[in-house]
């Protein structure tokens, strides 16, 4: 039944989504070809066209990363508690498999949005001439960032493999995050959804928090209270030397304890969209 | 009829309670045989839909219990029951043919040659987008999905509310010729004059409690009525 439901699911999304980073996609291309691939990035020329390629880029990215979550959100909303609810509450299922199934597909339009999103960025900015570019400064700028000794071997394939992992599952916890906004929304009866996006923003709230007082007490206890970017100082004395950070390591560090804490969260608030959707929701 | 040893539903004692306060069922314990037509009948806000979405657990009780075939609503008496809600429960945008599909994937009992059957019956394309479909054949389509199910339990809400008289009769004579014997139909309606003649037993609801729990002919013998006088009667403004 599991295996149904998610077909169901992406079946029903695929519909907005797939025409959604289609045109992403065709804005990477579009302005691959008529701006990023005209500019000569040795000289100032072309710096303002450049300037609003990227502004034209974040303000697809941010419309279409926003588009996804509201598609990823309607499906569990309209599919659970409108009216359509009324057959999906009948199935031979139970509510467990229903949360289930609806993370799952939720978080694989979720990360297939994070993946084209980052494909849309390389076809539009990796110029050839940006590549040489980049080629030629590669190892004044990994050294600059703190690429160096325990991170100095670190393949491009293996950082694209540590960007997907770490997306999938902040994916993952968004979706849940989302879901459980409108579970928890179910129980305003007469202000259903302003009370899902009511509690999504008190989620998010307290989950920053809870993720900034968590990061804050880890980097305590371990002692590390701040980094410094040792383009300052020369790449000597770089990772792992006396009680500073290079950019790379705090950068990791804080991701690493950012996403336990989120995984936790999201965790618990799993939980409490299952426990609801079992024992304590009425459909309308 | 109504209380024999094997029940396929049971109610004992079951409210609901909205918002804390108003009691759209109270109290209400009832027993339902097997291969009947059950009317369930009362005015707006009797409590009428309340029982039929705590029996399809679609409502967490407030109290009591209610059962099915002995079970608790489940996944398994979600396989018992074929339920037909008062409201369009179809996703808009699928075709009729997509629907079937999605009935077939998750029911067993539900046989697709069936409904194929009654929707040329109906002259209703399988090709048709939902959105594209009126009111009435919309209702139609989910009848004919609901009917095309082997179940025990048949739950229709309103199902003949919408549509116009001719309809209403290929309606009805969808239901009685789409049943098992053993199975059971619980049918809520305004409309009692239109289905008198095909009811087995009426629960007639009022404020939320079973005020009459009869067959329709003890009613006919005993009190020489129809059900539909009887009903003017019990529930005079």
């Amino acid at each position: 039944m599991l295996g149904k439901l998610i077909k169901y699911d992406l079946k029903s999304m695929n519909r907005f989504l797939i025409i959604l980073h289609a045109f992403l996609l065709l804005i990477a291309v579009l302005l691959r070809v008529f701006v990023t691939s005209r500019i000569q990035l040795q000289t100032d020329e072309g710096s303002l066209l450049f300037a609003f390629a990227i502004l034209a880029y974040v303000l697809a990215i941010t419309g279409i990363a926003f588009g996804t979550a509201i598609v990823i959100a309607v499906r569990f909303y309209k599919n659970l508690f409108s009216d359509e609810g009324y057959l999906t509450w009948t199935l031979p299922v139970t509510p467990g498999t229903h949360l289930l199934a609806k993370t799952i597909s939720g978080s694989i339009w979720s990360f297939i949005d994070n993946v084209l999103v980052f494909a849309a960025l390389y076809i539009g900015i990796a110029t050839p001439d940006f590549l040489r570019l980049f080629e030629s400064q590669k190892e004044d700028l990994m050294t600059e960032l703190g690429f160096v000794g325990k991170y100095a071997d670190i393949t491009a394939g293996q950082l694209l493999a540590i960007f997907l992992l770490m997306g999938l599952l902040s994916c993952i916890c968004n979706v849940v995050i989302y879901y459980a906004s409108i579970v928890l929304g179910q129980l305003f009866p007469s202000h259903r959804v302003v009370g899902a996006v009511a509690c999504y923003f008190a989620i998010t709230t307290l989950g920053s928090v809870a993720s900034f007082l968590f990061t804050g007490i880890a980097q305590l206890s371990s002692g590390n209270l701040n980094f410094r970017f040792i383009v300052n100082f020369g790449a000597e004395g770089a990772a792992g030397t006396g009680m500073s950070l290079t950019f790379v390591e705090y950068i990791s560090q804080v991701l690493v304890i950012s996403l336990g804490a989120s995984l936790l969260f999201s965790a618990v608030l799993y939980i409490i969209s299952y426990q609801l959707m079992k024992k304590k929701i009425d459909l309308n | 009829m109504s209380g024999e040893m094997n029940p396929i539903l049971e109610c004992r004692n079951l409210s609901k309670k909205y918002n804390h306060q108003t009691y759209a069922l109270n109290d209400l314990s009832l027993s339902l045989g097997r291969g009947q037509i059950v009317g369930l009948l009362g005015p707006n806000g009797s409590g009428k839909t309340t029982l039929i979405k705590l029996i399809n657990g679609l409502l967490i009780p407030s109290g009591g219990s209610v059962l099915i075939d002995g079970m608790a609503p489940g996944v398994d008496t979600k396989k018992l029951i074929s339920y037909l809600p008062e409201r369009s429960y179809l996703d808009d945008s699928m075709k009729v043919k997509d629907i079937i599909h999605y009935f077939t994937d998750f029911y067993e009992n539900f046989h697709a040659d069936k409904a194929y059957e009654m929707l040329a019956d109906l002259e209703i394309s399988p090709e048709a987008r939902m959105r594209t479909l009126s009111k009435g054949t919309k209702e139609k389509v989910q009848l004919i999905l609901v009917m095309s199910r082997e179940a025990k339990l048949y739950i229709l809400d309103e199902p003949i509310g919408g549509v116009d008289p001719a309809a209403r009769d290929y309606i009805l004579h969808t239901i009685l010729s789409n049943y098992s014997e053993d199975a059971t139909i619980l049918l809520s309606t305004h409309l009692i004059h239109d289905i008198e003649n095909v009811l087995d037993h009426v629960l007639f609801l009022q404020n939320g409690r079973l005020v009459l729990n009869a067959s329709v002919d003890d009613i006919r013998m005993e009190q020489q009525k129809s059900v539909d006088i009887l009903f003017r009667e019990v529930f005079r403004c």
